[in-house]
């Protein structure tokens, strides 16, 4: 037999050997799954978690193997909002920025069963557990900081001064609520990256409107006063509230109703005040702070009062519905 | 979702015979007394479907009413087509009445009154045409006042009032309106204080009722209709993950299926995928603008999981509303709404 003849009959040995063994893998139910670096696959067999799976190639039997879901294990950083917590009475919420990455393997520390039982979690309830986490850490050591903080004035300034950055309180609380989460995440399966430089930052602090309204309206009086001090206090306040675009007849108002500060206001055609709806007066001027519940809503025209909000009913429904 | 759990339905024809059961049954039961209703539902509901169903379906007309489908008539006046003006109103209503009753005896005009301007002239032609059909032919007339919010926000109130006056026309027990709202017709008649000062509120300001998602079997229908439509290029378990993503909302289920027609998911987190879309954005985007502004803020504060900051009632009304999910828990009645909700700033 020539070298050609030989060469061609050793093609279709192995060809023949080749297609046996894709039929061979076909019938017995195998398939594959390319998984790329940054992700897993959760993979149950006949219903049962069988095994985390990836990066790369990984064969599945596709007549007792299932994917449950694809977990993401690249590090990130995510935006969370928390709150709202108090700091001497004056609610504050913060939103985050926290690099942090999956990783559950790690957390079972080769327990089986811990693993099957983190891995029954999608990506959106991982998100849940981490922001309840850092939501439980806040409550823990927020309550801390502001016993141990001395309010200097009674302003809102002051009173929140333990929440801003760069002052020491705000500082010892992010290392704390750093510390807490180094425990409690690994716990749900995730681990604060702590190779970032900033691993738990703020990217905003939110507080209610009338607190941040009072910032504004304290600064622009007092810078009033600083550039005209010969003007008097009502003139002040005048001037304070064209600056802000208020119509001037508000200004009255604003000050009838002893610092509180009007939210809306309807003329008649004559220009003549028909109805206002004034703010309560700042937190600052009152004995202590109401709750939330306690405070006269600000409702504006397109507003729905409380009697409003039961007006719809639902439709009968028949007995023999569905 | 267990995909054993769709039945295998004939998609033939678009609606189910007890398509919207409950709420048909209402507009009918209402209509048989002359009653005025006010259905309020979200942006993309499938309110329109009620309406269509109500003026062309005979067979369902004539389920709820037996004898007395050929007499009683639903003329549907789009909100959205009005010119702002009381004339544009009464001509538009007059239009759609003369529609909808074109089988039947036009009245006779007396030629002896004239107008003394535009408005007047459509206001007495559309009076006129009414009392022939209710009292001559004593046939009953619902009025269907679709996507109206624009008109009752508008006014003004003297023009609101004439619908209670064709009624106080001689024409009561036989002359009723079905109005159809994105939002409360209290706050969009807040300028004139449509509460307080209303007749026409009057007349359905008992009868205000949540127009919610559709039930599973008409959202598993309308789908099997769509697949059908397309020559079924869908399978049942990818129907039954598009049901799973828009819980019945009408507009939502159209835009997912045709998207899932577009470009099948390629991933395993559909909800992501799907949220992505530029399409499914601008539908949730709509939703969410018809909301009233304490439900924006609600739902948001809700879906980022600040439901303490929420009061109860808010959170009772969007439950009644369909958006939240009957029950204890606070789920949407879409994942992909969720989603859009949750990727919204505080």
């Amino acid at each position: 037999m020539s070298g050609a003849g030989e060469g061609f009959w050793i093609f279709v040995g192995l060809l023949v050997i080749v297609l046996v063994g894709v039929f061979a893998a076909y019938v017995l139910g195998f398939t594959f799954r390319l998984v790329k670096q940054e992700k897993r696959l959760v993979i149950y067999r006949l219903g049962v978690f069988y095994k985390l799976a990836g990066p790369g190639l990984v064969a599945l039997n596709r007549h007792t193997d299932t994917v449950e879901r694809e977990i993401t294990v690249r590090s990130d950083q995510k935006e969370y909002v928390v709150g709202p917590y108090f700091m001497h009475g004056v609610p504050f919420s913060y939103v985050l920025l926290l690099w942090r990455r999956v990783d559950l393997v790690k957390a079972a520390g080769g327990d089986r069963e811990k693993l099957a039982a983190l891995a029954q979690y999608d990506e959106e309830q991982r998100e849940m557990q981490i922001r309840n986490k850092l939501h439980e850490a806040f409550l823990k050591w927020v309550p801390q900081i502001e016993k141990a903080h001395k309010v200097k004035g009674d302003s809102f300034a002051e009173k929140l001064m333990p929440i801003f950055p760069g002052e020491p309180e705000c500082e010892r609380l992010f290392q704390c609520v750093l510390q807490e989460l180094q425990k409690t995440l690994p716990t749900i399966g995730v681990f604060p990256d702590m190779q970032q430089t900033s691993v738990l930052s703020i990217k905003n602090i939110i507080v209610p409107p009338e607190v941040s309204a009072g910032f504004s309206d304290a600064r622009s009086l007092a810078l009033l006063r600083e550039q005209f001090p010969g003007l008097s206090e009502d003139m002040l306040l005048h001037a304070h509230a064209l600056n802000k675009g208020v119509h001037p007849r508000m200004t009255r108002l604003y000050m009838e109703s002893e610092g509180g500060a009007v939210s809306s206001v309807r003329l008649d055609d004559e220009g003549e005040i028909k109805a206002a709806r004034v703010m309560p007066a700042p937190l600052e001027d009152r004995p202590s702070a109401p709750s939330r519940n306690e405070r006269e809503p600000v409702l504006s025209d397109d507003d729905l009062n409380e009697a409003e909000w039961k007006i719809l009913k639902p439709i009968p429904r028949a007995k023999t519905g569905s | 979702m267990n995909i054993a759990d769709i039945p295998p339905v004939s998609s033939e024809s678009r609606y189910l015979p007890t398509y919207r059961e409950d709420e048909l049954r209402l507009i009918f039961h209402y209509a048989r007394r002359g009653e005025s209703l006010c259905y309020v539902g979200i942006a993309g509901i499938g309110k329109s479907n009620i309406v269509t169903i109500l003026n062309h379906d005979y067979a369902f007309r004539r389920r709820y009413l037996n004898d007395e489908a050929d007499r009683i008539h639903f003329p549907r006046v789009d909100g959205n087509t009005w010119d702002s003006t009381p004339t544009g109103l009464w001509r538009l209503m007059l239009e759609r009445l003369q529609i909808a009753t074109a089988h039947l005896p036009t009245p006779t005009i007396d030629p002896k009154i004239i107008s003394l301007n535009e408005e007047d002239t459509y206001r007495r032609r559309l009076q006129t045409q009414i009392n022939h059909i209710c009292q001559v032919l004593q046939h009953k007339l619902m009025f269907v006042l679709d996507d109206f919010d624009i008109v009752l926000k508008e006014g003004p109130l003297h023009m609101l009032e004439q619908f209670d006056s064709f009624r106080s026309n001689g024409n009561k027990g036989r002359l009723s309106y079905l109005v159809i709202t994105k939002q409360l017709p209290t706050v969009l008649g807040r300028r004139f204080e449509l509460e307080k000062r209303s007749k026409f509120y009057d007349l359905f300001r008992m009868n205000i009722f949540a127009l919610t998602p559709y039930r599973r079997a008409d959202a598993i229908h309308m789908l099997h209709y769509l697949n059908q439509q397309a020559n079924a290029p869908l399978d049942r378990k990818e129907l039954a993950q598009i049901h799973y993503l828009c819980g019945g909302h009408a507009r939502l289920l159209k835009v997912v299926f045709e998207a899932w027609l577009k470009q099948p998911p390629a991933t395993v987190d559909i909800v992501k995928y799907f949220a992505d879309s530029p399409d499914i954005h601008q539908t949730c985007e709509r939703i969410f603008i018809g909301l009233h502004r304490q439900e924006r803020e609600a739902a948001v504060l809700i879906a980022h999981n600040r439901q303490s900051e929420v009061n109860p009632l808010i959170v009772d009304h969007l439950r009644r509303r369909g958006l939240l999910k009957e029950g204890d828990s606070l789920e949407w009645f879409s994942p992909l709404w969720a989603e859009f909700l949750r990727r919204k700033r505080l």
